[in-house]
């Protein structure tokens, strides 16, 4: 009612959004954002409109690629899953990963991590919408998922676990981004704790999507399950290593900290993550050529020494592997311009591996048909519809950071809580009593046929307590 | 009833304690939190119970849509379906060579048209008249093809139309060639036949007097195999 | 809301917030009906209609009981001649695309040579027949020693990796142990696709349908689950030439199907799997296959 007289000069009613008051009066609300896109520096205007052109570009993208327009991926039965899919696995693990590498922070309460805490969470929440909107995309059917999934739900399949860890995920997230600018410290602990768990059980679950695939050997393995959740790790302390050289260099809030402590910390973890992530790449790809069975064999071959090795040697090993380890290791290039460039390099390198990982296992054909056998390899290139839907994915990422380093308050929060774990212990507590008091009802007890009233303990020692029938203590 | 109700105080008694664990600005949010999710929850389960068919019925059913596969037209026949008409065909097929080959094999799906009644526009839907391109998907030699099934090479084979001379329904050849010629003055038998396309016509052809010497060298005359194994087809068109 | 006064049309009161306010309601509404329609077209896009109403076409075998069916399928490689009826039938009898790219069932030649490499070739997926020879890399120079034609097709495994991983539960598998695929519920994620070891499934693209008329959806060989409940044999069986393709009930004892498999060793593609596949192979078949 009131919103009918709202003017520029009177805000009128506003809102509270992430720890800002936010005119609710859509007039005022665009008026502010006008006036403030005229104040940004000239620099940040170009960055945001090519990010707006590239988020344009893909949702023409995904107007084309609405059902039924699936024929623009390039995908075939022999190769059905494409580059889609390889950008939900690269959004949803690097989403992981930011998690995984701020838990050390927010979970564990090493000091020098907590300059992490925020900034990780809106990258989180932002590369998980990507990697939803993306999978979304891929499915030819989306909406059946969301009712398929709930009222029809099939736990032998690891996909179906995997949406429901990666939406409990979603809503770990959205507690936590809520909780860290509304100052409920005890819901962020809690929130932050589940998501670091739900972090590592998510990517584990992605790998066993496809570790479970007897039908792919190059995938098929319980260690496709560690890998990813590696993979994950690194991507996303890459991701943070990027974002924190920008904050460090731009100045933004807190940055004397995070040049203090956040970016030698990254700089650890990155290199532990880049000598994990290479062992687990090297047992693979030795594990492939030992392998007896011809498809891990070809498949391996087709990475080290076929289609796909220039990829392989150029971007996942030298610039994915070695140039990170080589600054991180030598001395004069332990700077924040070096761990930029051993993120970004760990970065693509990691992308370029899930690539690599999708169009490998599948680039050995099952089958014969339409003469596919004789190609050797499966063909599979990427549509451009393909690339604008994930490009554009990206560049809502950076869009959606640059709006959230512009407009909130990213400093990291005075008040932390340890791990209380009080309110656990309680339920474990009562639910052990309840479990006891029904055994109790249940079990004859030894020389009384009727339950006594008066609460006297049983003669046997291994009998439960009667305190369900006195007051509690 | 007092255990029961002690317990009930006991869990009222639980939840007070619990709600005051959290902090009273934060209650607000914990309990819109909660009675969100009670909401959707209870909006999902009320919508497969009783919302409209599209949610309620999809728990999945398995019975229901195998039934819709079961229902589904089929497009080809089969050989009885056929054989209630086309009786005279059937019985040469299932003699000869070509017996355990189904219909629809060479003539294409005719299912529509076995289940039409005589004189609806169905029924009057012509089958497929096998083309020499049917008989060749089987009866060229192919690498990997067994032997069992007889293989000709078109150009050496006497003359490319296969039906000019075979039954298809049998596969026999029941005539010879329509070329009728005389056999006086002209080149050697193998110049026009080639040596395996004659040979393999004259298997079922009877030797004639020839005055060739090429034939006279290995076939005397009278010395050829006799028309005696498949009856007496051969012999209508007489001499050559 | 009660505070806005009933909606007047006069233009001498401009300044007067009702009119303002109805101009924006009227615009806040038209903005809403737009909205909706937009999202109603979208949603027209993406929402499934589930029909599960069967077809009032009565089956010619009215008392069919799916669960006393123990149907088999054998393949005897050694009589295959490669002419490729079955497929062509196959595409005819179930509505498959005619792309060579997407097959329920296909016919591979494998040519074997002298050091034991099989090349295998399947032209179009063998839907014209074969060429006189290999058409695979390499096999032109090989010395081959042996070749014979395999065809393929879903084989129905009683420990299937596809009805495992669907994560809605859309495909399945009957009494009879034929696995189907419910293309309302199918999302074309193609996860079934990836885990078949056979490469026996394919997405139906956008351009053609299911027997049941929808698009998008994994599709993959029944069995011909419309004509064996009818009584009938598979499209690709009824018209094999050669009695290559054979099929039965297991459970009938008068069945024919008992003499090709009591005369033969009878093994089964990829056992290494262990998937249990119930099509049964008779005649050379090499692991590779």
């Amino acid at each position: 009612m009131t919103t009918a007289e709202g003017s520029i000069a009177r805000p009128g009613r506003t809102a509270t959004l992430l720890g800002r008051e936010v005119p609710l009066d859509p007039r005022v609300l665009l008026a502010a954002a006008v006036a403030d896109v005229r104040s940004m520096p000239r620099s940040l205007k170009v960055w945001l409109a090519v990010l707006l052109l590239l988020m344009g570009i893909a949702a023409i993208a995904a107007l084309i690629a609405l059902p039924p327009g699936w024929e623009v991926f390039g995908t075939s039965p022999s190769v059905e899953w494409g580059l889609l899919i390889v950008g939900y696995v690269c959004f949803a693990i690097t989403t992981s990963g930011l998690c995984l590498a701020s838990s050390l922070g927010t979970v564990f309460g090493v000091d020098r991590f907590r300059p992490l805490e925020k900034r990780h969470a809106i990258l989180a929440v932002l590369c998980l919408t990507s990697a939803f909107g993306i999978i979304a995309l891929d499915l030819h059917w989306p909406v059946r998922l969301l009712f398929g999934a709930i009222l029809s739900p099939s736990p032998s399949s690891p996909m179906w676990w995997m949406g429901v860890f990666y939406g409990g995920y979603l809503c770990l997230l959205l507690v936590e981004v809520w909780s860290m600018f509304s100052d409920h410290p005890r819901v962020h602990q809690w929130a932050c704790t589940l998501a670091a768990c739900m972090a590592v059980l998510a990517p584990a679950t992605l790998g066993a999507v496809f570790g479970v695939l007897t039908a792919r050997p190059f995938w098929h393995g319980p260690l496709s399950a560690v890998w990813m959740v590696a993979s994950a790790f690194l991507a996303g302390v890459a991701l943070l290593g990027i974002v924190f050289y920008g904050v460090v260099r731009l100045r933004r809030s807190g940055f004397e900290r995070a040049g203090r402590l956040a970016i030698p910390a990254l700089r650890l973890l990155l290199g532990l993550g880049t000598i994990v992530v290479g062992v687990l790449l090297a047992r693979h790809m030795l594990a492939g050529l030992d392998g007896d069975e011809p498809g891990v064999r070809a498949a391996t071959r087709s990475v080290l020494e076929g289609p796909l090795a220039p990829q392989f040697w150029a971007l996942r090993v030298g610039f994915g592997l070695a140039l990170p380890l080589l600054l991180i290791l030598l001395p004069w290039t332990r700077t924040p311009a070096g761990l930029l460039v051993a993120s970004v390099g760990a970065l693509t390198g990691v992308l370029v591996d899930r690539w690599l990982f999708v169009a490998a296992g599948q680039i050995a054909p099952v089958t014969a048909s339409a003469g596919v056998v004789s190609e050797g390899y499966a063909p599979y290139s990427p549509s451009p519809v393909e690339i604008a839907i994930v490009v554009g994915a990206g560049a809502f990422v950076a869009f959606g950071y640059t709006l959230a380093e512009r407009y909130l308050d990213l400093r990291e929060s005075d008040v932390h809580f340890g791990v209380n774990l009080a309110p656990l212990s309680d339920v474990v507590r009562w639910t052990g009593m309840a479990a006891r008091a029904e055994l109790a009802s249940h079990l004859p007890r030894p020389g009384r046929p009727a339950p006594a009233a008066d609460g006297a303990p049983p003669a046997a020692g291994h009998a439960p307590p009667a305190s369900e029938d006195g007051s509690p203590p | 009833m007092t255990r029961a109700r002690a317990r009930a105080r006991l869990l009222r008694m639980r939840a007070r304690r619990v709600w005051k664990r959290i902090r009273p600005r934060s209650r607000r949010s914990v309990a819109v939190l909660a009675v969100l999710a009670g909401g959707i929850a209870l909006a999902l389960l009320g919508a497969a119970r009783l919302g409209p068919p599209i949610i309620a019925e999809y728990a999945f059913r398995p019975e229901a849509n195998a039934a819709t596969w079961r229902s589904q037209v089929p497009t080809y026949g089969d050989v009885a379906m056929c054989a209630r008409c086309h009786e005279a065909q059937y019985a040469r097929l299932t003699t000869a060579t070509h017996a355990g080959i189904g219909c629809e094999s060479c003539h294409g799906p005719l299912g529509q048209h076995a289940l039409a009644s005589p004189g609806t526009p169905e029924a009057e839907v012509a089958a497929a008249v096998p083309t020499d391109q049917v008989c060749a998907s089987c009866h060229v030699p192919v690498t990997g093809r067994p032997a069992f099934v007889r293989q000709i090479v078109p150009p050496k084979h006497y003359v490319a139309a296969c039906l000019a001379c075979h039954d298809p329904h049998t596969g026999i050849s029941n005539r010879p060639p329509v070329v009728e010629h005389t056999l006086d003055n002209l080149p050697p038998c193998i110049t026009c036949h080639g040596a395996e396309g004659f040979k393999a016509r004259n298997q079922r052809h009877p030797v004639v007097d020839s005055d060739d010497p090429t034939c006279l060298a290995c076939h005397l005359p009278g010395r050829g195999p006799l028309p005696t194994e498949s009856g007496p087809p051969d012999q209508r068109t007489g001499s050559r | 809301m009660n505070a806005i006064p009933a909606p007047v049309e006069r233009d001498d009161v401009p300044a007067a917030p009702s009119p303002r306010v109805n101009r924006r309601r009227f615009l806040g509404f038209s903005l809403t009906v737009l909205a909706g329609v937009a999202g109603a077209a979208i949603l027209d896009r993406l929402v499934p209609v589930y029909d599960d109403e069967v077809d009032a076409a009565a089956p010619l075998v009215p008392a069919y009981d799916a669960a006393s069916k123990t149907w088999t399928f054998v393949v005897d490689t050694s009589r295959c001649i490669g002419c490729g009826l079955c497929v062509s039938a196959c595409k005819e009898e179930n509505h498959v695309p005619d792309e060579p790219q997407y097959n329920r069932t296909w016919v591979e030649r494998h040519a074997v040579s002298e050091q034991g490499t099989v090349y295998v070739d399947a032209p179009a997926a063998g839907i014209d027949g074969f060429p006189p020879t290999s058409t695979a890399p390499g096999a032109d120079d090989a010395a081959i020693v042996s070749a014979y034609f395999v065809p393929r097709l879903c084989m129905q495994c009683e420990v299937s990796p596809c009805t495992t991983v669907c994560p809605v539960g859309a495909t399945y598998r009957t009494p009879e142990g034929v696995i189907l695929v419910d293309a309302d519920r199918c999302i074309g994620c193609g996860y079934c696709i990836t885990a078949c070891p056979y490469g026996a499934r394919y997405i139906v693209p956008a351009a053609e349908t299911t027997p049941q008329g929808v698009a998008g959806v994994a599709d993959k060989c029944t069995w011909c689950y419309h004509r064996i409940s009818k009584g009938r044999q598979p499209a690709c069986v009824e018209v094999c030439p050669v009695g290559a393709r054979r099929f039965g009930d297991l459970g009938d004892p008068a069945d024919p199907i008992h003499e090709v498999l009591d005369a033969d060793a009878v093994e089964v593609l990829h056992p290494e799997y262990g998937t249990r596949p119930r099509v049964l192979y008779v005649g050379p078949v090499t692991a590779e296959a």
